[in-house]
């Protein structure tokens, strides 16, 4: 509650707070709030511009681009949804055991974050689809792989400042096992900066999911996503113009809310960076 | 002849390689110098024809190489390498006389020899094409520029007579670049910065037609878009789901939507085109294409096969419940439309029940996944395009639909084995009466339309968009477009603001 108060403060990380969330509940309703069948193929209206019948016009298939572009938004929220915890969960469990426990797992965990570090993000998960596959699911772990190793790095850094705390040293006075402090003591007091990290995660997501999909690596027509569509359109960018509306703008939209709520959450969790502005 | 004829190696169907020129009577006249630049669409893993037959390696190829004969804009068979020929009276020995004097790129003489040693050497290491050789036992030097094929049977599918000229080539170079995205291709070629370039995307062609400054050229070809059923595969074994296949792919709707209503058109006949010898039209009475779209019998075929929705999700099922579900192999961009057409297949064959996964492959990994044999190959369905570059049925009867084709020798990627089909094929091989060799490529239709082994699409129109200051270039149906002796018009080159 004191969050939420605290973040209303903020003007700019509530107006696109709110578009976020309207996002995302577009996102959860998508099968119902389509105008058309987002699949359905009508070859008399191939390419068809903007009218009441199709608010964003029709693409080579004649299908209607607002519904495409609603059902991609979902496509789009589970994907970096599922890819975000998967990276959060892996990370931190990596970080916070490797930072805990010290020694050559330590060591052996940081220099395999680093091997991964070395390669840029995109590249790596381009890697990942291609083994595991252009499913949903290879395109989560892809993304979420890809992103493991800033928490990886994160977590471990603050475990290895909050396991010197006295509470923790009292835990393992009281006989606490390695788990219990894991989860008991450790995780509350490293959450914070988890969380600032995984809002400003998630655009990155989009930006790469969208990457993905565009070089078809990501989820498969006939299913919608933003990339995948910006590179239809971006075939007929002159003949047909209206095709590469929707899905820019909903991926100019996402990401910049998520952005600057990314910016917002920060502020509003770490009062001090706000002072330094 | 003259010591400026240099060759160089390289064979194919019917040839070895030089390079030569010839001069075409023209209203400009023409300039020397200066580099063409020339755009592909496709990426060319192998230039050597042996294993290679893709028609845009053959478009790089024969800049560098040359045939014994070659192909002109009407599908007339004219001498190149070869002066002339004689056919002995069984068909069975063809006799080649040389031109003289030509040599290989390294100054090696082109002799008989050469010329014998290619296609001995295609026998023996079973080259890609080796099963239109079919009944080809030897070539022999008959003398220092004569040689003689042996054939064990009567081979059909050679033949007539031009004359031509030769001459210096007009350009100091040709670059040939690859550049898959067909919209890229287009706005280069408006920007100037190539001269030419292949495969647009209809839907673009009006806009390059109204700019003064491109010339864009649209020939028939002789292409059909095909779609490979794995016949390995339960249920695509069964000619009833291959035929309901068949009938519910609504041809005229993919025609409209991915060729812009122009980049295609309606196929009269399984694989053989208009321009084909022996195509005759093999529609039924008042139907727009073979196969013509019709979801209700395709529906029903489908339920004789014993394919039906029994738990109402959608996807039909087969009597014990298991739901039909293919994938689909293709490429993205190597023929125009490709990857559209893929979705429009799997759009259309989800109406019959039939749950389709598309597969995108790159080139590369395409072309080694439907070079497989019968028990390697994953694909269930694939789609492709047939073109016929010798515009003779011979090729598709001996390369596509023969049972000894089977991959990973031939073309038959379907593994599609008819008796009847095998034996009109070689009957019409070595058929010498123009009228019965006609009459079995007919049959041969005929029985392809009873078995459906693939499912048939619409046949490609070709096109080529070039600079107007370029002369002289080709476009040919059979999906080459050669410009060794075409020629850049410097002046309006400059007009353009074009500096090279």
């Amino acid at each position: 509650m004191d969050f939420l108060r605290r973040y209303r403060r903020d003007k700019v990380g509530a107006y696109f707070g709110a578009i976020l969330l309207l996002l995302y509940g577009v996102a959860l309703t998508a099968q119902w709030i389509t105008p058309a069948d987002p699949m359905a193929i009508n070859l008399n209206e191939v390419f068809a511009p903007p009218s009441w019948r199709h608010w964003l016009g029709a693409d080579q298939f004649g299908r209607d681009i607002l519904s495409r572009v609603i059902l991609a938004t979902q496509v789009t929220v589970k994907i970096t949804s599922a890819a975000c915890i998967f990276a959060v969960l892996t990370g931190v469990t990596i970080g916070m055991f490797a930072g805990y426990r010290g020694g050559w797992v330590e060591s052996a965990a940081m220099r395999a974050t680093d091997m991964l570090l070395i390669f840029p993000i995109i590249m790596l998960a381009i890697v990942v689809v291609v083994v595991a596959g252009p499913t949903e699911t290879g395109v989560i772990i892809a993304l979420g792989l890809a992103q493991a190793p800033q928490f990886i790095r994160i977590a471990r850094g603050v475990t290895l400042s909050v396991k010197e705390e006295l509470y923790v040293e009292a835990a393992i006075a009281a006989g606490a096992g390695r788990a219990h402090i894991l989860a008991h003591h450790i995780w509350p007091n490293i959450s914070t900066p988890i969380i600032v990290q995984a809002t400003l995660t998630l655009p990155v997501l989009v930006l790469n999911a969208s990457a993905l999909s565009y070089l078809g690596l990501g989820v498969q027509p006939p299913t919608p996503e933003w990339g995948q569509m910006l590179n239809e359109a971006k075939d007929h960018l002159i003949t047909a113009p209206h095709l590469i509306v929707g899905p820019a703008a909903a991926l100019v939209v996402f990401v910049l809310s998520a952005n600057l709520v990314g910016d917002a959450v920060q502020e509003t969790l770490n009062p001090k960076l706000k002072k330094q502005k | 002849m003259n010591s400026s004829r240099i060759a160089s190696a390289g064979a194919a169907a019917l040839l070895s390689c030089a390079l030569a020129a010839s001069a075409q009577a023209q209203d400009a006249k023409p300039q020397y110098g200066g580099e063409l630049i020339y755009a592909q669409a496709g990426e060319q893993f192998s230039l050597f024809p042996g294993r290679n037959l893709d028609s845009g390696a053959q478009d790089v190829w024969l800049y560098a190489c040359e045939n014994l004969v070659e192909m002109n804009e009407d599908s007339a068979i004219v001498p190149w390498l070869a002066k002339s020929w004689t056919v002995s009276p069984d068909k069975k020995v063809f006799t080649f006389q040389l031109q003289e004097g030509v040599k290989f790129h390294d100054g090696t003489p082109f002799n008989a020899e050469a010329v014998a040693f290619v296609f001995n050497e295609a026998k023996a290491k079973t080259f890609i094409y080796a099963t239109i050789l079919e009944g080809f036992e030897s070539a022999k030097a008959a003398s220092e520029y004569s040689v003689t094929f042996h054939f064990t049977s009567p081979f059909a599918a050679l033949l007539p007579n031009l004359a031509y000229q030769k001459g210096k080539p007009y350009l100091d170079s040709v670059k040939i670049i690859t550049v898959t995205d067909p919209a890229v291709r287009a706005s280069l070629l408006e920007k100037g910065e190539i001269d030419r370039t292949v495969n647009l995307n209809d839907f673009d062609i009006p806009r390059l037609e109204a700019n003064r400054s491109i010339r864009v050229r649209v020939v028939p070809s002789t292409r059909q878009y095909y779609v490979v059923l794995n016949h390995m595969v339960h249920p695509l074994d069964h000619v009833n789901v291959r035929k309901a296949f068949n009938y519910a792919i609504d041809k005229a709707g993919i025609v409209k939507s991915v060729f812009a209503g122009r980049g295609a058109v309606l196929s009269k006949a399984p694989t053989v085109s208009e321009g084909v010898y022996g195509f005759t039209d093999m529609r039924n009475p008042g139907e727009d294409t073979i196969f013509p779209y019709n979801l209700a019998r395709a529906k029903e075929l489908m339920k004789n096969a014993g394919y039906e929705d029994r738990n109402k999700d959608g996807f039909v099922e087969d009597i014990r419940g298991n739901k039909l579900s293919l994938n689909l192999f293709t490429r993205r961009g190597g023929t125009k439309g490709d990857f559209q057409v893929a979705q429009l297949m799997q759009n259309f064959l989800k109406d019959i029940g039939v749950e389709v996964k598309i597969t995108v492959l790159e080139s590369a990994a395409f072309g080694d996944a439907i070079k497989l044999g019968p028990t390697e190959a994953k694909y269930d369905l694939a789609l492709l395009s047939w073109g016929i570059p010798t515009a003779d049925p011979d090729e598709p009867m001996m390369l596509f639909t023969l049972t000894r084709a089977w991959k990973p020798v031939g073309a038959n990627r379907m593994f599609y084995s008819s008796d009847e089909i095998d034996r009109l094929s070689m009957l019409a091989h070595s058929e010498t009466d123009e009228a019965k060799r006609k009459e079995y490529v007919k049959q041969w239709m005929a029985e392809l339309l009873r078995d459906a082994p693939v499912i048939y699409l619409p046949t490609l129109a070709l096109n080529l968009g070039s600079r107007n200051y370029l002369h002289d270039d080709r476009i040919l149906s059979v999906d080459n477009y050669p410009a060794p002796f075409a020629w850049l018009d410097k002046e309006e080159m400059k007009k353009q603001g074009i500096r090279r």
